[in-house]
């Protein structure tokens, strides 16, 4: 449930990454945390085990401040996909505004997918979540593995699918931040159409979009503009107007302005006693 | 299970819960290990430093340097009240934005001295806010004139003296080690809010399969009651009807009876030897009944003992005359082997006595023509087959089984089928053959052993069995002699 706080001027939205194991939940995560400006991200926490395999979740805050005062903060969740984590799973979807599903291409974990995607329909409803009022986009990851289901067949799963069908490679960024885009664009119409975000709050879709997937690094901002150039608002870039932030590094970005602000101020300050 | 019992449990995100919990600085540095941190910090540059989480609370406080100087401001109204302010300020005055982010103050005391008040950010929240300083700006001549107007009283080289104390540093030094500062805080929060999460989540994982496992348990609980009380309606049913069905059968059984003895007439040799078949399936069949009646008796708890002392010799004895007629009939061999030194012995002695006939019965339903049967009845002392025998309130007890007890002990030994390794705890259950078409071959309702062991445990005697298939079985009674 997007979580409004009103004395704060803050809204909080939850995307949770759901998928059979192994699917490339983190992956995706991380590959966001890469992408997108330190500025607009924080870290990205991950609960794991000493394997590397997900324990609890991992998890992505981004947030950015509306032209109209709001605070908005979407955090990026994913869920633990070994099936003994069921309760974990259930614990992380609850209260979720929109659901990426991460399926395997791979043919030998087709029945892992049907596996995870009714465990989360079920998850969701017994979070008190009907699956038809949140938005969910399915991502098949791996295309560049052997054996894995062919671009025609996901094709027409796409056709037959009401949920968005991206292909990735995530491991390589492919898709990861097409399949983002598109649910939080879901998301942000759904949750528009239920709380009025545009005339309540100021913010505008594209006002939205914009304010998450500002300032990444240029290179990656053509990949998605070819990708996505269909949409409505195309992918908004701003690296005409900012710096072009590293694409990797964390925090340097932050740092470097901590330094620059207190450089400035102090080689401009006079006298400001208060 | 329904939706409601796994509507989000409180404290989860929906109830705002761990995840959606807003972090507070207090809550995530341990109070003492940031101070000893900051404390460090402050000692090496030989500045002060305040910190206060988002709602004011202070967490550190160290002065360095300025205590003097600023004790002898405060001996004076005026420079006291500037003073008042300019800290409150430092305390409560919001930061400017960038962008949506809060970035530092520089806050120029009236003394020339300066302070940097850094926003402490997490996930873009401002989370509290670290003052330094005072430090002198590595610009500032000495102490401006401005200082001497608010308060004319001050002594010019004493306030000279005094400020020496406090450290100069350029700014640039400041910016490089406050961006230090704010790194190390980074990662105390983020490292902290990491394990509390973990700690959360594993509480909140643990509670969820509780309550599910309890929700299991109770279906479970239930179904095992419901399939109990189904028990019990079964054996009232069994008890009710076997007893329905026996009167009729007495009848039957008496006026077959009556005609062989010729109260009704002479019956010639075929009509004879027609009423007596009619008589002893009639008495089969009525053997068939009372066992029923005798296991729902005993699973209903009805079982009552009848006890009394008496000779086991002659029991065994009289229980051999039950089935030499069989034996006979399949040439079967029966060897009775009593040791004389059997001793009087406490129990229920038609129920003994069903015991052996109903092994020694079960002995010759399983032995081929020309086969061999022994009953041996003996006092014997050792220990238990089955620890698990006596009952379950002796717990801790069973380490003292391994004491030898005295028992009467009776074998029945023949040269039959054989029972099969893997089958042979299973004869003792209700309605079990070893092998299901063994029920046309040999007939029989599948209770005879089932009630042996309850009239044995009802002595609280063991019961076991040993047997090769093709071999014979050994099937022996233990009841101990108290």
């Amino acid at each position: 449930m997007v979580q409004f706080n009103q004395a704060q001027r803050e809204i909080t939205l939850k995307v949770v990454y759901y998928g059979p194991a192994l699917s490339g939940k983190t992956t995706n995560l991380q590959l966001i945390h890469q992408f997108l400006d330190p500025q607009a991200r924080g870290r990205l926490m991950s609960l794991d085990t000493a394997d590397d395999r997900t324990l609890f979740f991992d998890l992505l805050p981004v947030f950015f401040k509306s032209k109209s005062g709001f605070k908005v903060k979407i955090k990026l969740y994913t869920v633990p996909g070994q099936i003994m984590h069921t309760s974990t799973r259930r614990i992380v979807l609850s209260g979720a505004d929109g659901v990426v599903f991460i399926a395997d291409s791979q043919r030998a974990e087709a029945k892992a997918n049907n596996d995870a995607w009714r465990s989360m329909m079920e998850n969701l409803r017994q979070n008190g979540i009907t699956p038809d009022s949140i938005p969910i986009a399915i991502q098949f990851n791996k295309r560049d593995l052997p054996n894995v289901r062919t671009d025609a067949e996901i094709e027409e799963i796409r056709a037959k699918s009401k949920e968005p069908v991206f292909a990735a490679v995530a491991i390589r960024g492919e898709g990861v931040l097409e399949t983002l885009f598109a649910l939080l664009k879901l998301s942000y119409r759904n949750l528009n159409a239920k709380y009025d975000f545009e005339g309540k709050f100021g913010i505008s879709e594209g006002e939205f979009l914009r304010s998450v997937f500002k300032r990444m690094s240029p290179a990656v901002a053509a990949q998605l503009q070819g990708k996505l150039g269909s949409t409505r608002e195309g992918v908004p870039t701003d690296s005409g107007s900012n710096p072009p932030a590293p694409a990797v590094g964390d925090g340097t970005a932050l740092d470097d302005r901590t330094t620059q602000d207190i450089r400035a101020k102090t080689g401009s300050s006079g006298g400001s006693s208060s | 299970m329904t939706a409601e019992s796994h509507a989000p449990p409180p404290g989860s995100a929906e109830t705002g819960g761990v995840l959606a919990r807003r972090v507070t600085l207090a809550d995530l540095l341990e109070g003492d290990s940031f101070k000893e941190v900051m404390s460090a910090f402050a000692d090496l540059y030989r500045v002060g430093v305040k910190v206060f989480d988002a709602s004011g609370h202070k967490l550190v406080d160290i002065r360095v340097g300025n205590s003097q100087f600023c004790g002898y401001l405060w001996e004076f109204g005026p420079t006291r009240q500037a003073c008042t302010r300019l800290v409150t300020g430092l305390k409560n005055d919001p930061f400017e934005t960038q962008d949506g982010v809060e970035v530092p103050r520089v806050v120029d005391c009236f003394t020339g001295l300066r302070y940097v008040v850094l926003p402490l950010l997490y996930e873009g929240d401002l989370i509290g806010r670290l003052i330094f300083g005072p430090y002198m700006p590595q610009s500032l001549p000495g102490l401006p004139d401005r200082l001497y107007q608010i308060e004319p009283k001050l002594d010019r080289r004493r306030a000279d003296a005094l400020v020496e104390q406090v450290r100069r540093a350029p700014d640039d030094l400041v910016a490089k080690l406050l961006t230090n500062v704010q790194k190390i805080v980074d990662v105390l929060v983020f490292t902290s809010y990491r394990s509390m999460l973990t700690s959360q989540m594993h509480i909140e994982a643990v509670t969820a399969s509780f309550h599910e496992l309890e929700d299991k348990n109770r279906t479970l609980k239930e179904q095992n009651e419901r399939l109990q009380e189904l028990d019990k309606l079964k054996s009232n049913f069994l008890a009710t009807v076997s007893h329905e069905l026996r009167t009729p059968l007495t009848s039957v059984i008496g006026y077959s009876e009556m005609l062989i003895e010729g109260m009704a007439g002479t019956l010639n040799d075929e009509q004879r030897e027609y009423v007596k078949t009619i008589m002893d399936k009639g008495e089969t069949l009525l053997s068939m009944i009372s066992q029923i009646l005798d296991l729902s008796r005993i699973e209903s708890g009805n079982l009552r003992m009848d006890l009394s002392d008496f000779n086991v010799k002659d029991v065994l004895k009289h229980a051999t005359t039950s089935v030499i007629p069989q034996c006979q009939k399949k040439s079967i061999t029966l060897d009775i082997d009593i040791d004389g030194g059997l001793p009087f012995y406490r129990g229920d002695k038609d129920k003994i006595g069903q015991i052996v006939v109903n092994l020694l019965g079960n002995s010759v339903k399983f032995t081929p023509q020309g086969g061999k049967i022994c009953l041996r009845g003996k006092l014997w002392t050792g220990p238990r087959r089955n620890k698990k025998a006596k009952t379950a309130d002796d717990g801790a007890g069973m380490l003292f089984d391994l004491a030898d007890e005295t028992f009467v002990r009776i074998d029945v030994q023949d040269s039959g089928v054989g029972i099969p390794q893997e089958k042979i705890d299973k004869v003792f259950d209700r309605f079990y053959q070893v092998d299901n078409t063994s029920t046309r071959e040999y007939g029989g309702t599948g209770l005879g052993l089932s009630i042996v062991k309850s009239f044995v445990e009802a002595h609280k005697g063991e019961i076991f069995a040993e047997s090769e298939v093709g071999k014979g079985s050994t099937f022996t009674v233990l009841l101990p002699v108290s």
